[in-house]
């Protein structure tokens, strides 16, 4: 059953991307740990924290940011990217 | 052979490898960075600069926003290398303590080497989230710089007298010779130094009018074509027309002076302040018959039947007017601004323009708010309209604020608020038309989601000759054009209306971004592109299960012969399975969590299985059904006391046609929970049984043998089994015999047996075999022969109907 409501989520978030286009759509953030995390957001040059507890995923970033990273790394987003926290560690993945 | 392999390998491994060993970060992203930071510094000093220069400020904050974009992309640019630096040192695996063995040499390098990457990325990607914030810092001031410059002009008072002085007189004369001295200096110049282009550009742009004006008589004038007729035309047509009428000769007429403007300035006789005084004009003629053409399309004064809005001949006329003039001023205002900016500006003319402005539009209101627009009412079923009838005036609602804001603008620029007068006034024009533009487009919207109408229109009918579409397609493609139209009308108009009035466009385009994408609700939000994205998932999918379907059933069921009813149960099932993937895909294309779904579906399931046990019930006897099939579509059953061919099962109910051609429709449990009996499970194999008396007169053996003789005759009783008569009984009045047969379709049967009877009645007469009828004496006493009884027929065979007494003989 997981797997299939994954299929059917990955070929949802697919098309709504395919469909959203260039537009920047939000970038998706996921806790895989099993503590709290913050990360410091920079959106249109407006800086500003973001909690996000543990295994909560969260919609941030409609039109890119910069971003912080638990670990010190920093990054820029676009918009439309999946971030997983996992550890200290970041994946960001389109 | 061997030359390919190896250099397949090499290429292999070389793409292995370059993940590994990519670019490092390179010296051009720093140098962008740089670049970017000086653009970002540039422009923060400019706005300390131009503090008064409301115009440039608008510019630098543009500026900033774009800039915005470019940092968050350069920083994008950096990140996956980051990503790909970080994986590296992970694999490298951290310095190893003094107690272990010292890696190689060569590893320790390129630890080093990542970390410092690293960190000069990470430093990178600061310095433009730094950048970013100033920037953004930079905007915040300028929109606070100017809301103070804006108060200021709105609250200034200038002292109107004073403004006309002499000076005016002055100042006026000096700024017109010093616009002449231009255009003259330019004009003797280029004549003397470029005279032949001069001449060919005139000869050129002559000929490019010539050749615009035929090229529209023969296209343009056909097509928006205003015919008179006794008849007016219908309002969709009107609708489309008055939209072509404007846009076609307008564009046409744009795209004109874009090109002979272009072409001056490519020929090289522009000169940078000719050229933007030129524009500046040529940008308010373009405006200026916009409306023209515009208020002309929708007032059409001289043309009744064309007219858009019901107003009088002589309302039409004066409304036409009044909006051209209210353009006309508006942008005879902004050119001369703008000219001003380049003659040099004069307190004293900016306040006499800026008056004459207000107090034309404030007059100009106030009189349209006064004008009676609308024809007097006709008194239903009156004759002749009386000539002196007063027109309708405007209702409340439209005429007290014209007035309202008419007086506003008179007053404020009389005491003196010039900047706020000047301000309201354009507001006031420049809005009232966006505002009359987008009604129209609704207004146009409805009219093509009428009846009919996109059916009447030129591209509904030749929709209809292409794609030979039904007349209710055309429609429904008339109403979802109509809706979708609105909706672009309302996307364009809201906009830019908003832009009008002082938002700017990053902030309607990130309004708009969370609009569609992300509306909080509570804890959760809502995205209308994915319910979007949803829904239109769901219709793909329901279209290509469609598709599947027919296709399956057309190409591989019929041609492997598998009998219609498996066919059907199959069809059925593929349609119900598709639907249902179609709405999962559907639903979570749409952002609902199919867990929490089935979560409440846990929740709710008891109370459903309550309140809805019939329909589970039938629902799950429907699939028992298409499973099991002990009946297929076409079968006749008899079930809950009908007898019918089975037409259609599904999921719910099984239709079934009555032979009284009443289509019956059967819950599932009916046929699941009780006894049905098919006529043709199976087979349609089936008997038919006819039973005939004849007198005890006739000989047995002979009826008999008719009678097996009869059924063998009939083309459609079997041989195989062979029919068979009974003799059943020494009845009553008559010997009783039983035909029996069989027949290969028992559909037939009521026809079969009827001519079996007709044959048995035939035969059995040419035979003089007689079938005898009871037969009853009836003796009848009369006790008083001699008293009449009055009998009156009744002229009509059933009598009058509305009239009951008029049926009975009067007594009397």
């Amino acid at each position: 059953m997981s797997e299939k409501r994954h299929g059917f989520r990955a070929i949802g978030i697919l098309v709504a991307t395919m469909l959203a286009g260039s537009q920047g759509h939000a970038a998706s953030l996921t806790n895989q740990d099993s503590e709290p995390r913050t990360l410091v957001v920079t959106e249109n040059g407006v800086k500003s924290e973001l909690v996000i507890g543990a295994g909560e995923t969260v919609s941030f970033c409609a039109t890119g940011c910069f971003i912080t990273l638990p670990n010190g790394d920093r990054a820029a987003l676009a918009g439309g990217e999946s971030i997983e926290l996992v550890g200290s560690d970041a994946i960001i993945s389109q | 052979m061997i030359w390919f392999r190896t250099f397949f390998l090499c290429l292999i491994l070389s793409i292995l490898i370059i993940p590994v060993r990519a670019q490092p970060v390179d010296s051009g992203a720093e140098t962008r960075v740089v670049a970017l930071t000086r653009d970002v510094e540039r422009l923060i000093n400019d706005i300390e600069e131009s503090a008064d220069d409301d115009a440039r400020l608008a510019e630098i904050a543009t500026e900033l926003s774009a800039l915005q974009g470019d940092l968050l992309a350069a920083g994008v640019a950096l990140t996956p290398r980051l990503s790909t630096v970080r994986s590296r040192l992970d694999v490298l695996g951290p310095v190893p303590p003094e107690s272990e063995p010292a890696e190689p040499e060569q590893t320790a390098q390129e630890r080093g080497a990542l970390t410092a990457e690293r960190a000069l990325i990470n430093d990178l990607i600061g310095q433009l989230e730094a950048q970013s914030i100033r920037a953004r810092n930079g905007v915040d001031r300028i929109a606070e710089r100017r809301r103070t410059l804006f108060t200021d002009t709105l609250s200034r008072q200038y002292d109107i007298s004073r403004a006309f002085s002499p000076q005016l007189i002055a100042d006026l004369a000096e700024r017109t010779q010093a616009l002449e001295r231009r255009v003259t200096s330019w004009a003797s110049f280029t004549w003397r130094t470029k005279q032949t282009i001069v001449l060919g550009s005139a000869f050129m742009i002559l000929a490019l009018a010539l050749a615009a004006m035929w090229a529209s008589r023969r296209t343009i004038v056909i097509w928006i074509e205003r015919a008179e007729g006794d008849d007016p035309p219908t309002y969709f047509a009107r609708m489309t027309n008055a939209f072509w009428y404007t846009l076609m000769p307008t564009l046409a007429f744009w795209l004109f002076l874009a090109i002979s403007l272009l072409g001056l300035d490519q020929a090289g006789l522009m000169r940078p302040d000719i050229l933007f005084i030129l524009t500046r004009l040529l940008i308010g003629v373009a405006a200026v018959v916009l409306v023209w053409r515009l208020s002309e399309a929708v007032f059409a004064p001289a043309k009744p039947n064309w007219r858009l809005i019901g107003v009088t001949d002589r309302a039409a006329r004066s409304l036409k007017a009044f909006f051209v003039a209210m353009a006309v001023v508006t942008v005879a205002d902004t050119v001369i601004e703008q000219v001003n900016t380049i003659v040099g500006a004069s307190l004293p003319i900016t306040v006499a323009r800026s008056l004459i402005t207000s107090l034309a539009v404030g007059a100009l209101l106030v009189v349209i708010a006064f004008l009676r627009p609308f024809p007097p009412h006709v008194a239903e079923g009156a004759e002749d309209v009386a000539i002196d009838a007063t027109p309708r005036p405007w209702p409340a609602w439209v005429k007290w604020p014209l007035v309202a804001s008419g007086l506003l603008l008179i007053g404020a620029a009389l005491a003196g608020y010039i900047g706020f007068a000047r301000f309201a006034a354009q507001q006031i024009v420049i809005t009232g038309a966006i505002l009359a533009t987008v009604y129209l487009g609704h207004r146009a919207a409805q009219a093509i989601a009428q009846d009919h109408a996109f059916g009447q229109s030129r591209l509904g009918a030749a929709l209809n000759r292409r794609l030979s579409l039904s007349d209710t397609a055309i429609d429904q493609l008339g109403l979802v054009l109509g809706m979708a139209l609105s909706a672009i009308v309302f996307l364009v108009g809201l906009p830019v209306l908003a832009l009008q009035w002082g938002f700017r466009w990053p902030e309607i385009r990130a309004f708009g971004a969370r609009f569609f994408t992300d509306i909080p609700v509570g804890s959760i939000s809502i995205s209308l592109t994915s319910i979007a994205a949803g829904v239109l998932l769901f219709f793909v999918g329901y279209l290509v299960t469609k598709r599947f379907q027919r296709w399956l059933d057309g190409s591989v069921l019929e041609r492997s012969r598998v009998e219609p009813g498996v066919r059907n149960s199959i069809r059925t099932a593929i349609g119900y399975a598709g639907i249902a993937i179609a709405a999962l895909i559907g639903v979570s294309a749409a952002g609902l969590d199919l867990s929490q779904l089935a979560l409440v579906a846990g929740a709710l399931s008891l109370g459903i299985g309550f309140g809805l046990q019939n329909i589970v019930s039938n629902f799950v006897s429907g699939l028992i059904l298409l499973a099991e099939r002990p009946f297929k579509s076409g079968d006749i059953i008899e079930a809950g006391g009908y007898t019918g061919t089975v037409t259609n099962i599904s999921v719910r109910a099984t239709e079934i046609q009555l032979f009284d051609r009443k289509t019956l429709i059967l819950p599932n449990s009916e046929l699941i929970n009780s006894a049905v009996s098919n006529w043709m499970h199976r087979n349609t194999f089936g008997r038919v049984t006819v039973s005939v008396g004849v007198s005890y007169g006739s000989d047995p053996q002979q009826v008999h043998d008719l009678l097996l003789e009869i059924a063998t005759d009939h083309p459609r009783i079997l041989g195989n089994p062979e029919p068979f008569v009974s003799f059943d009984d020494f009845g009553a009045s008559s010997l009783d015999f039983t035909l029996y047969g069989f027949l290969s379709d028992i559909g037939y049967g009521l026809t079969v047996r009827t001519e079996l009877r007709m044959a048995i009645f035939e035969r059995f007469k040419a035979a003089g075999i007689e079938i005898p009828f009871p037969q009853r004496d009836v003796n009848l006493r009369m006790m008083q022969p001699e008293a009449e009884v009055p009998v009156e027929l009744p002229q009509e065979p059933f009598g009058e109907i509305e009239a009951g007494d008029a049926r009975r003989p009067d007594d009397s």
